[in-house]
């Protein structure tokens, strides 16, 4: 059941090239499972919401983790706490979390978003984390990840943290000498692409981004290419889908 | 509350707010938030005989109080919608209204031959305007001749009430609102999107996929007023208006150039729970100002005065 309320601002923290806006949400952080997505009204002047994964679930509040990358974003961004901005969620279906150990999870720069709660919730399966940015900025705070991840692989374009280059090398290489329950993933296509191709039969939950207009399932606006033909909605049939349900050749 | 209920052709809606179609899907999701036997109705989404998968990706795009669509009339076909959603709709107790497509006329008349004989259609919505990006956004209800025409044959077809849904890219949209009426609809609808385009100034590409888009949203309201009070004044059968409402306010100001009936569409997508917030808006309005519905269809006058 998603609820429709005016969120109280709690904070708005920067984080690197990112951004922490934390929201007065208790219906939302009551019943949100990993994963799953929130719509935020971003300004009077941006018609439509924007969506977010839910990153944080603590208590009353809920957090997301983005980047100002538009007018909605830096209205977001310019936020103080006790302002109030309407939140639609917990909306999508969320991770299925599995009970093996050693599962693996990818993220690719502001992709960790919805892993904040997963690794928290999956902790006790030992999750190795593969963690890539372009540049160290991209990569926030490791140590909570560290915390709650049995193996933390960072890799950057530059080389300004971690290991220098692609998360899709060193995770070959792991996948070559380990067969994880499942690879979670989360970041530009082209990153999941590639980890689509090295998961090869092993269970996959990648959580797809797309433009959207309600997030519930009614524009039809968020579809992309799935199945063996056609279309699925990003909000409501995913945002989690699974990497061989992705038509990935036909997807822009 | 009294004095709300509306009657297009021999259908009575409780109220005058409907859900417009492509706007609520087939009515599944946004029942989750509203109870759909509260408003007058839901138009679902438009239907065919057999099922489109719809336009390519990017479908949508924001633009100043508004969006762009071009989702290409996606659907599940009329019988997947009567086997797998009616009986969910039905159960809400909802009016159910069906937005009937079609290629062709033949396809038109069979959609709407399908509907006249299942229970629990209240009525049709004959989609004569959906832009049809690939014949550049052309459709029969830009032109008087082809509205007639369709319109005729689907009277012919169906004993349920029929409301011909009107294009607003054209010049005379009155005209087009009699053609429709002297074909035998029970009522008009309008307005439909307005063609638009946005551009990436980056890449050069159009915003959606398909170059062209439907534009909606508080954008288009102010040509929508103004061509609902053209159509008001010309055709005798009820005028149902749609367009950027938004707000109750929004709804009067459609009341007063002269709909009988409004549809919310687009706003729907922002606040699942805004048809009931603008019903229930409507009702206050009415009651502080000791008026029915009635009293103020289509009561604008031209201002200021003097």
């Amino acid at each position: 059941m998603a609820h429709y309320l005016a969120a109280r601002v709690i904070s708005v923290e920067p984080l690197k090239s990112y951004v922490r806006l934390t929201l007065e949400a208790p219906s939302i952080a009551a019943e949100m499972r990993p994963g799953q997505f929130v719509m935020v009204s971003a300004s009077p002047e941006a018609f439509l919401a924007r969506p977010f994964s839910i990153a944080h679930v603590d208590g009353d509040r809920i957090s997301i983790v983005f980047q100002a990358v538009g007018c909605g974003t830096d209205w977001l961004v310019a936020l103080r706490p006790g302002n109030t901005t309407k939140v639609l969620g917990p909306l999508g279906n969320g991770f299925c979390l599995g009970d093996g150990d050693h599962p693996v999870i990818v993220a690719g720069g502001r992709g960790i978003a919805p892993f904040y709660d997963l690794v928290r919730r999956i902790s006790h399966l030992s999750p190795v984390l593969f963690y890539g940015g372009r540049t160290k900025e991209q990569i926030v705070e490791p140590e909570y990840f560290e915390r709650f991840c049995d193996r933390l692989v960072i890799t950057t374009e530059d080389g300004s943290a971690g290991r220098q280059g692609f998360l899709t090398d060193p995770l070959a290489d792991y996948l070559q000498k380990n067969t994880p329950p499942v690879i979670y993933g989360c970041g530009p296509h082209a990153m999941l692409h590639r980890v689509a191709e090295l998961a090869d039969g092993i269970r996959t939950e990648f959580s797809m981004e797309a433009r959207m207009a309600c997030g519930f399932g009614i524009c039809i606006g968020c579809v992309i290419p799935a199945g063996e033909s056609g279309y699925r909605r990003v909000c409501i049939d995913g945002p989690i889908f699974g990497a061989k349900d992705i038509r990935w050749k036909d997807l822009t | 509350m009294e004095g709300l209920d509306v009657r297009i052709g021999s259908l009575s809606l409780k109220n005058p707010v409907l859900l417009a179609s492509g706007c609520v899907g087939y009515g599944e999701e946004i029942g989750r938030f509203i109870d759909l036997s509260a408003i007058g109705g839901i138009v679902v989404k438009g239907l065919y005989m057999k099922p489109r998968i719809g336009n390519p990706p990017p479908r949508i795009w924001e633009t100043p109080s508004g969006m762009l669509n071009s989702i290409g009339l996606s659907g599940i076909g009329i019988h997947a919608f009567i086997q797998e959603k009616l009986p969910l709709l039905r159960e809400t107790g909802a009016t159910v209204i069906v937005n009937v497509c079609g290629e062709t006329e033949n396809e038109y008349e069979e959609v709407s031959r399908v509907c006249d004989a299942t229970d629990g259609i209240h009525a049709l919505e004959l989609n004569i305007s959906c832009p049809n990006i690939k014949e550049n956004g052309r459709c029969p209800g830009m032109n008087r001749d082809a509205t007639f025409s369709l319109v005729s044959r689907i009277r012919k077809a169906t004993k349920k009430p029929l409301i011909a849904k009107l294009s607003p890219n054209i010049t005379d949209i009155a005209s087009i609102a009699q053609s429709a009426e002297e074909a035998g609809a029970d009522a008009v609808s309008l307005i439909n999107t307005l063609l638009g385009m946005a551009i990436d100034i980056e890449t050069g590409e159009t915003r959606t996929a398909t170059g062209m888009g439907g534009l909606s949203g508080p954008a288009i309201r102010p040509v929508a007023v103004r061509m609902v009070y053209q159509v008001a004044r010309t055709v005798s059968i009820p005028v149902i208006g749609m367009g950027g409402i938004s707000t109750w306010r929004d709804a009067i100001e459609f009341f007063m150039a002269g709909a009988g009936a409004i549809q919310i569409g687009t706003t729907n997508f922002i606040n699942p729970h805004v048809s009931i917030e603008i019903l229930n808006g409507i009702q206050d309005y009415l009651v502080s100002r000791r008026q029915k519905l009635a009293d103020i269809i289509g009561c604008c006058h031209i201002g200021p005065r003097r």
